[in-house]
């Protein structure tokens, strides 16, 4: 009896195995379905919007060709590509070009712009990036920054220029006359806002030097520098002249 | 020595995190414990620059190594229980949730590539430069909160914002970080983590990770996991904070209590205009006591959630002698053209289109569609499941989400623009487009798991499994 039993067991194991993989198989293939599904969805919404992205280079590439005044055929052809972009404003597609920008420009993009930057490091036609390089590619005013730190006591008090519309439209000089935003580069020195010094007496006292660009802040100077002699842009003690002028 | 800082960090988080249960999803420990670790270690650095012990890396170790023991010695006996529960999960191939792996799989990518950018560029915004990183670096060089910079109003406008942001950058300058931006990808991973795990509550792994992966690609939220700005970090914090209430609320578990408001009163310790999420979670919170009459743990939550604030204004009064100050005008009265003005502002945010240089489709993609669609959809099912069922439905989500963001709104209409030193446009298109990543994983919370979305999910959960 038990003899039977033991043979219809031996019997039943690969009946259900195959049940199994069967099962296996299926489960698999239903969640296979869903990836493709999902992976077409995806997929469906990046390429709708990519035209979107190439924009830019699209109307660089008139605009050069515009100048130039050559390949009228070519011209033809970017404006008409351009236009078709441009008055595509379909809903769904407002809705979820940021997705495309996000996914190609911010993040791949970014990618391979910093793997082709360390390739570069790595075969030498590049020296390696310290966090001052960095600063200085994406900080404009930096090296301006790194010279006054340079050229003063780690106790100096800096004269900044006026916060006018000569400086703050120009994004040349950065926010280099807002004093929140130099003193993260000039700590432990302190600033001050040329035109606010009223409002930090006590700071106005200790200044020590002057931070002159596009020629303005010369009259804070309490010695006078010949028209001829003053440059655009300059570090001046604000006491006495300096020994030897440190041009920029 | 910057991975021991990190690592002591997660385990502080964790250590308070198994003292209020010992049972969570791998996602939960990977999200809590850093948001609950690094809002405590703020915590440590307010407390030791008032009692006026400058920050080093040996104080940070040693108040960190012994809280962990503290920690782990007075929860002993629920310790020594994980061992026994811990199971090293059966394998086979019909476990695996293969959907939730190709997303997962894509989410990784992703997170990947914007951490490179992240990591590579040191920080350059101009509220960073001006505040965040600045504060970071010198509260790290001086060591100490009450930094020199207050003295002649260099602090810039963070200053005044509670210092969870800040002081986290300043905790990775002390373990020798050459830039803080370490900490921006940890508060992403932990936005994301936290929330997959508190969906995953309601709903399957497929649904819990295509929500997660459409919370990560929300356009101009995912740029700042490559930025060093506290408004990401602040999203982290309320999605954490506002789920795990929601979550007590619903299910009971004390540990979503607990978790709720913690999370809520770090939530006010990031920034101070957070204070409309706490209001909003007081208000559903107080809501459920009318229902429950538990006056111990409604005390108890707003307690925690508010006493943050109070501390900080003492502090902000009390230390550095200024105050976050008046930047209200609360004789605006009504205003037709400033309220139609930030109503076209709310309309392009929540609906897309174009208002001033915001294009509001570009800025957060489908979020606000899809919940609104679900919300129709949903209200669609009363119809067929009754009023009541589908009305209460996460009625603490719908309460949250609109409460909140009416409160929002107001405090921007409110705002008085020569005091800010910019127009109502400026401060739309910039700190209320910023603020709004906060309502992002509510509203996507509500969208995964009201009932419509269940029934949905439910749907592609048996076609998945075959049964």
């Amino acid at each position: 009896m038990a003899k039977q039993h033991q043979h219809k067991q031996a019997a039943q194991q690969p009946a259900k195995k195959t049940s199994s993989d069967n099962n296996s198989f299926t489960y698999l293939l239903r969640n296979f379905i869903l990836v493709i599904a999902f992976g077409f969805l995806f997929l469906s919404i990046d390429k709708m919007n990519e035209k979107q992205s190439q924009l830019p280079e699209l109307y660089q590439e008139f605009q050069q060709l515009r100048q130039s005044g050559t390949n009228q055929e070519r011209l033809q052809e970017l404006y008409t590509e351009i236009m078709a972009i441009q008055n595509d404003t379909s809903f769904f597609k407002s809705l979820t070009r940021g997705y495309h920008w996000a996914i190609h420009d911010l993040a791949l993009g970014n990618l391979k712009q910093i793997n082709e930057m360390k390739e570069k490091i790595e075969s030498g036609q590049m020296k390696p990036l310290t966090r001052e390089d960095k600063l200085g590619y994406k900080v404009g005013v930096y090296p301006l920054l790194k010279y006054v730190n340079e050229n003063t006591p780690k106790d100096a008090v800096i004269l900044l220029p006026p916060g006018d519309s000569l400086l703050s439209n120009t994004s040349k000089w950065n926010f280099i006359y807002d004093p929140e935003w130099v003193e993260y580069f000039i700590y432990p020195r302190l600033c001050l806002s040329n035109g606010r010094e009223n409002e930090h007496p006590d700071l106005a006292k200790r200044v020590t030097h002057v931070l002159i660009v596009e020629g303005r802040g010369y009259e804070k100077l309490k010695y006078d520098v010949p028209l001829e002699k003053r440059v655009s842009e300059i570090l001046l003690p604000i006491d006495h002249p300096p020994a030897e002028n440190p041009t920029k | 020595m910057l991975t021991l800082g990190i690592v002591l960090c997660y385990l502080l988080g964790l250590s308070v995190l198994l003292l209020i249960s010992r049972k969570y999803s791998w996602a939960e420990v990977v999200g809590f414990s850093f948001l609950m670790g690094m809002g405590i270690e703020t915590f440590f650095m307010f407390f030791l620059d008032i009692i006026g012990i400058r920050y080093s890396p040996t104080v940070l170790i040693g108040i960190n190594v012994f809280s962990i023991v503290a920690l782990c010695g007075a929860n002993y006996k629920n310790l020594s229980l994980l061992k026994d529960e811990f199971k090293i999960p059966a394998f086979s191939i019909q476990q695996i949730n293969f959907v939730a792996v190709f997303i997962f799989c894509l989410m990784a990518y992703l997170l990947y590539a914007v951490t490179v950018k992240n990591l590579f560029w040191p920080p350059t915004e101009h509220d960073t430069i001006g505040s965040f990183d600045k504060l970071g670096r010198v509260m790290a060089a001086e060591g100490r909160l009450n930094i020199s910079l207050y003295k002649y109003d260099l602090e810039g406008a963070g200053g005044l914002y509670p210092p969870l942001f800040h002081a986290s950058f300043a905790y990775v300058y002390i373990f020798g970080a050459e830039i803080p931006k370490i900490v921006t990808t940890l508060f992403f991973v932990s936005l994301l983590t936290s929330f997959y795990g508190l969906v995953k509550n309601y709903v399957g792994s497929t649904a819990a990770s295509l929500f997660t992966f459409i919370l990560m690609v929300s356009p101009e939220m995912f740029s700042h996991a490559a930025l060093s700005l506290g408004n990401m970090p602040t999203t982290a914090y309320v999605c954490a904070g506002a789920l795990a209430t929601f979550t007590w609320l619903d299910k009971r578990d004390s540990k979503y209590f607990w978790l709720g408001a913690i999370m809520m009163a770090f939530v006010i310790w990031i920034r101070t205009d957070t204070v409309v999420f706490t209001a909003a979670a007081l208000l559903i919170v107080g809501i459920d006591f009318l229902k429950t009459k538990d006056w111990k743990k409604t005390l108890i939550y707003g307690a925690i959630a508010v006493a943050p604030f109070i501390l900080w204004s003492l502090y902000l009064k009390m230390i550095i002698g200024t105050s976050t100050g008046n930047k209200f005008d609360l004789g605006i009265g009504y205003n037709t053209q400033r309220m139609d003005l930030m109503l076209g502002y709310v309309k392009a945010f929540l609906f897309g289109g174009q208002k001033g240089a915001i294009d509001g489709g570009q800025l957060y993609g489908l979020v606000f569609w899809i919940f609104f669609l679900m919300l129709i959809i949903n209200l669609g099912l009363i119809y067929k499941k009754g009023v009541k069922e589908i009305l209460l439905d996460k009625l603490n989500v719908l309460v949250f989400f609109f409460v909140s963001f009416a409160l929002y709104f107001i405090l921007f209409y409110l705002i008085d623009e020569k005091i800010q030193r910019a127009p109502i446009s400026s401060l739309m298109e910039s700190s209320f487009k910023r603020g709004m990543f906060c309502f992002i994983p509510i509203a996507l919370f509500y969208a995964s798991t009201n009932k419509a979305a269940l029934w949905l999910w439910e749907k592609v959960e048996i076609f998945r499994k075959g049964k």
